[in-house]
This record gives structure tokens, C-alpha cells and sequence, in this order.
């Protein structure tokens, strides 16, 4: 295992003010304080070169866990053993081999050209100059940079800048990286870049990627396996085509008929998401789904039936809502 | 070579912005002209005031120009602003460099750079003054002057740092950062030389560590200090600057373990 967690939790001391001129009052010589549960008791484990998906609502505890796995915060309790290290020591050696990846915070220096801020990490990442021309080389080619690398960071645009902090980010060729929202505000076709240089660059360095995103398209071109967290507590772990197994009870079939059908004659099979005379979205249970199909192929003239699985994102609604249901 | 190759890459960040460093240094000599102007005040009624005659309080005030553009520094802007504030400390933090080397690297450049302009205007105003610059420095004192100048330089970097991590447990410092300013206006001899402070200010100014920062290392150049004192004065800002560094490893310490970054 590369990466070993067990039991981590991450309290943050928040001030809680009473409303109102009173409160403020009382507050400059009392203050109320509460523990918020950031992230409570989590374990988990990531072998060398997974490329695993951390998803969550907003204030899940993705980024906290994250901040802890790089060393950037200190647990309020359980252990953490990266590549043999305990993150928040933040030992040299621990952080030549990791990197961390923030959609919404940049290291590039603004008014130089990218190559500056890639020379300054060199240079602190005690890189040799043959290394650090063969990376970036390979780096700027794959992500298709190799024009801008002179152009103040400043001209760039978001899509370009986000490339530059990804070769900065891996100039070290770090064994474990850490990518939160990597694709944030990037246009379709520039997240589709960078996921495509991000799979490229998990199969060839076989680097272990954890990567956070609200975007589940993200999620689901690059993960194997998925990790869900809310209210800092872990509600599944594992592979991403098994969530569909495991929270989706029905299938969706589409029926296209030759000829117009009546939903007298069709509701009986399962419950009707959608209905036009000639086409209908039926919802059935996994199970039967095939009997379903059986049984319309056999009694209408069907020109076109598809048989389809929930799209995942809906599935991880369902995770949460049933989650806040219970809570 | 790495750390040189590091410096001149930040250098190289300090010339993209270079009508900042200008600004403040243009701030420095708004200063010492004002003050010299009331001090030269002062000399149409005498010929010398304690120790100082119209001439060294004159080069004193150019110097200070020098002194101020090059020792004072102000790491705590950046840290304050960029790295707390703005959340970008995360990013430095996992550098297998640390903080502290980082921060000085970016703030050296600075220095330099505003010292050169600063040199080029001391020399300007001493044409326009038509001013008769006094110093008595032998090499020996020159030396020891010039470690004044780089114990003068750390102790002044080392105290701005701690002042600026105290912001990881509150965020907000402009108010003490404000109080450090007028405290290091008063008794790190921007006013007049820190011997010209009347009685009690002047007791204060030598226990605290400003005077040490600017006042000093200028009396060190004007070569207004015999070896034994400057000797003395090494001294002092050694302790000073072993008291400080034990200061900003213990406050970076528990201020770290302090910082949450909460989320985005």
C-alpha cells in the first residue's frame, strides 16, 4: 500500500457568535466555540499507480482529507502512512514525491513567462538539467504547451494557465499526485484535455492520482474507484462500476414501437417514466429487466429497445439523499 | 550555485515589478528630506548637537535612505496578503524548501534592488544639497560595519516574519503591523539618531531591538563607532538575532499546527 489511512479525523474549531448587537458584544469578552467534524473516521488504503475519484458535496471533508494526505494539516487523531511517511512531519523527502494540485490556486509567477516559475522548481526540486529538459519536453508536447511556455502567465488564458501549473506540479515526477478540481471553470473541450493527459500520464509513470472534482464526467473517464465522502464520513469505496450494482435497484428501457400502443397495455411491466404513443421509458427492477424486455419484444411490434443502467451521477444524488435522509 | 540560481530567478520576478520598489523608496526620501529639513532647523541656532555636527546629521539622513530601502524589509507584506490571506501558503509549504529560505530568496532581490536606486539618489541629493558628507571609516571598521549591516539585515527579516505569522492565528495584523511601523519610526532613528531621543525614549530605544536595524549600521558606516563598540554592538544583535530565530522556529511551529486552510 502507498497510501495507508485509518481512523483519520479533522476537527476545526469554529467560533459561534450569538445574533444581534448583544452577541458581538459578548463576543469580545467570551467566546463559544464548536468542534466542526471535517472529516471523522475514515480509513482507507491506495495501492502504487490507482488513480482513485474523491467525490462529495461541497463541505463533504474532500479537500480537508486531501490537505492531511499532502501534510498540510494536522488530524485531530487517527494515522497516516504515505510512501512510509507521516504527511504533516513534511519531511524533503516526503515532498519530492508528492504534488499537490489546486484548480483554484495557481504557484506561477503572474508576470513571468511559465518557464521562470518551471526553472525556480527545478531548482528547488534539485532536478539534473537533463531530466528536467527531458520532462518538460515530454510534458509540453503532451499537453500541447510548447508555444506559450515563453508568454507572460499573465496573457495566458484559464485552459493554458491550468496546463502550465500541471507541468510545474509534476517537474519533480512526483509518485503520488493529488488533484482537487483540477478542471474547474475550464471550458468542455479544455477539461477533456486535461483528462486525457491526466489518464496518459497515470498509465505512463504509473503515478498514483487521487483526484477530487465536482464534475462526474471527471470521475468516471479516469477513476477505477471511487471514493464517496460526506459529512467527513466515508459512505463507499470501491469500484466505480460496482456503485451501479450496489445503489441502482432498477434499469431504464426505452421501447420505440412500430406502431402507436396504449399505456393500459404497458404500465403493468414497470413504472412509466415517459410516454408518447410510439415511445415509452419504462423503470424496472435490475432483476427483471430482461424478462421486461422478453415480454415487450414478444407482444408489440418494437422497432428499437435499449436497456440502459442509470447515468452515475444520479446514483450518487441517491447516495446523498439517502444519506441526508438518514441523518 | 542552487541558492544563487534560486535568487536570480527571483530576481529576475523583482524587475517585473519595478515601480513598486520605487515607490517605496521615493517614500524613504520624502522622509529623510523632511526630517533633515527640521534638523537643519535645529543647526541655524547651533554648531553641533551632542555628538552631531550639520554634516554627519546630513549624511546621516542620506544614509538612512540607503538603510531603510535596504534593511528594512517587509516579508510580512507578501506572507500577509498573498500566502495567509489569499490561501497560497498551502503551495509553499509542500516545497522541499523551507519557509523561511523562501520567503528570503523573494525578499533579497527586493532589497538589492531598491538599495541600487537607493545609492543613486543618496549621490543625487548629496549634488543637490551640495551637502559634505562626513566619515571616518578605517578598513577594520569598515569590515566589522558591514557585518553590522548583515546581522542588522536577518534581525530585521526574522522580526518582520514573526510579526507576519502571528497573522496564522489571527488573520487580521494590520493594527499591529501599524503599532511595529511607528515603534520602529521612533527608535530605529528615522526621526533623529537614537542619541538625540530625549531621555527616556532613548533608554527604550537601546532595549529594544530597532536601533540595532537602522541607527547602528549607519553610525557603523559614518564610522562614528570605535572598534570596541562596534564589537559590542555585533554582540548585542547576535543575542538579538539567536532570541529572534528561537522566536519565529517556536511561533512558526505552533502556528502552523494552527493553520486551517478550510477547504477552498
Amino acid at each position: 500500500m502507498i497510501i495507508s489511512v485509518s481512523h483519520l479525523t479533522k476537527y476545526y474549531q469554529v467560533h459561534q457568535k450569538e445574533p444581534g448587537f448583544k452577541g458581538s458584544l459578548k463576543s469580545l469578552f467570551h467566546r463559544e466555540y464548536y468542534d466542526a467534524k471535517a472529516v471523522d473516521d475514515i480509513s482507507f488504503a491506495i495501492d502504487e499507480g490507482e488513480l482513485v475519484g474523491f467525490i462529495g458535496p461541497n463541505g463533504a471533508g474532500k479537500t480537508t482529507t486531501l490537505k492531511c494526505l499532502t501534510g498540510l494539516l494536522y488530524p485531530t487523531g487517527g494515522e497516516l502512512s504515505i510512501l512510509g511517511y507521516t504527511p504533516f512531519e513534511r519531511k524533503h523527502a516526503y515532498l519530492k514525491q508528492i504534488s499537490l494540485v489546486m484548480g483554484q490556486k495557481n504557484q506561477l509567477w503572474w508576470d513571468l513567462p511559465a518557464i521562470d516559475s518551471f526553472l525556480l522548481n527545478k531548482e528547488i526540486y534539485q532536478i539534473p538539467d537533463k531530466q528536467y529538459k527531458k520532462i518538460i519536453d515530454e510534458l509540453s508536447a503532451l499537453l500541447e504547451v510548447e508555444e506559450i511556455l515563453q508568454v507572460q502567465v499573465r496573457k495566458l488564458s484559464l485552459g493554458q494557465r491550468m496546463k502550465c501549473e500541471l507541468i510545474a506540479a509534476l517537474i519533480h515526477n512526483p509518485k503520488i499526485l493529488f488533484l482537487d478540481e483540477p478542471t474547474i471553470g475550464l471550458d468542455v473541450v479544455m477539461q477533456q484535455k486535461l483528462r486525457e493527459f491526466v489518464k496518459a500520464y497515470n498509465e505512463k509513470y504509473n503515478a498514483t492520482i487521487i483526484l477530487t472534482s465536482h464534475y462526474m464526467k471527471d470521475v468516471e473517464e479516469l477513476c477505477k474507484r471511487i471514493i464517496i465522502i460526506d459529512h467527513g464520513k466515508i459512505l463507499y469505496d470501491g469500484k466505480l462500476e460496482s456503485i451501479v450494482k450496489k445503489y441502482a435497484k432498477n434499469k431504464s428501457i426505452t421501447v420505440v414501437f412500430e406502431k402507436p400502443v396504449t399505456i393500459d397495455k404497458i404500465k403493468h411491466l414497470g413504472s412509466v417514466l415517459s410516454f408518447e404513443p410510439t415511445k415509452v421509458i419504462l423503470s424496472v427492477r435490475r432483476a427483471e429487466s430482461s424478462q421486461v424486455a422478453g415480454k415487450l419484444l414478444e407482444s408489440f411490434p418494437v422497432e428499437d429497445i435499449n436497456i440502459e443502467e442509470p447515468n452515475i451521477e444520479e446514483i450518487i444524488r441517491d447516495v446523498f439523499s439517502n444519506r441526508a435522509a438518514s441523518v | 550555485m542552487r541558492y544563487l540560481r534560486i535568487f536570480s530567478l527571483y530576481f529576475q520576478n523583482v524587475f517585473s515589478h519595478r515601480g513598486r520598489p520605487l515607490v517605496y523608496v521615493a517614500t524613504y526620501v520624502f522622509n529623510s528630506v523632511l526630517f533633515l529639513t527640521f534638523i537643519q532647523g535645529v543647526f541655524h541656532q547651533t554648531n553641533h548637537l551632542s555628538n552631531w555636527s550639520l554634516s554627519s546629521v546630513t549624511s546621516y539622513y542620506f544614509l538612512l535612505i540607503i538603510a531603510a530601502a535596504v534593511l528594512m524589509t517587509h516579508p510580512e507584506i507578501p506572507v500577509i496578503r498573498d500566502d495567509i490571506e489569499k490561501g497560497e501558503l498551502a503551495g509553499r509549504l509542500l516545497k522541499p524548501f523551507s519557509y523561511y529560505w523562501q520567503r528570503f530568496h523573494a525578499e533579497i532581490p527586493v532589497r538589492i534592488f531598491q538599495g541600487i536606486v537607493g545609492v543613486i539618489i543618496f549621490f543625487l541629493l548629496i549634488y543637490l544639497y551640495r551637502a559634505q558628507m562626513d566619515f571616518n571609516l578605517s578598513f577594520t571598521n569598515g569590515l566589522l560595519a558591514l557585518v553590522i549591516i548583515v546581522l542588522a539585515y536577518f534581525m530585521c527579516f526574522t522580526f518582520k516574519m514573526i510579526l507576519a505569522i502571528t497573522a496564522l492565528w489571527t488573520t487580521e495584523i494590520r493594527g499591529a503591523q501599524e503599532l511595529t511601523d511607528i515603534l520602529i519610526t521612533i527608535f530605529a532613528g528615522y526621526i533623529v539618531p537614537v542619541n538625540l531621543l530625549p531621555g527616556i525614549l532613548e533608554k527604550i530605544a537601546y532595549l529594544l531591538p530597532f536601533a540595532y536595524i537602522i541607527y547602528y549600521p549607519i553610525i557603523a558606516v559614518q564610522g562614528k563607532l570605535e572598534i570596541f563598540a562596534l564589537l559590542s554592538v555585533i554582540e548585542i544583535q547576535v543575542l538579538w538575532l539567536l532570541a529572534l530565530g528561537f522566536g519565529f522556529r517556536f511561533l512558526w511551529g505552533k502556528g502552523i499546527a494552527q493553520y486551517a486552510d478550510f477547504g477552498h
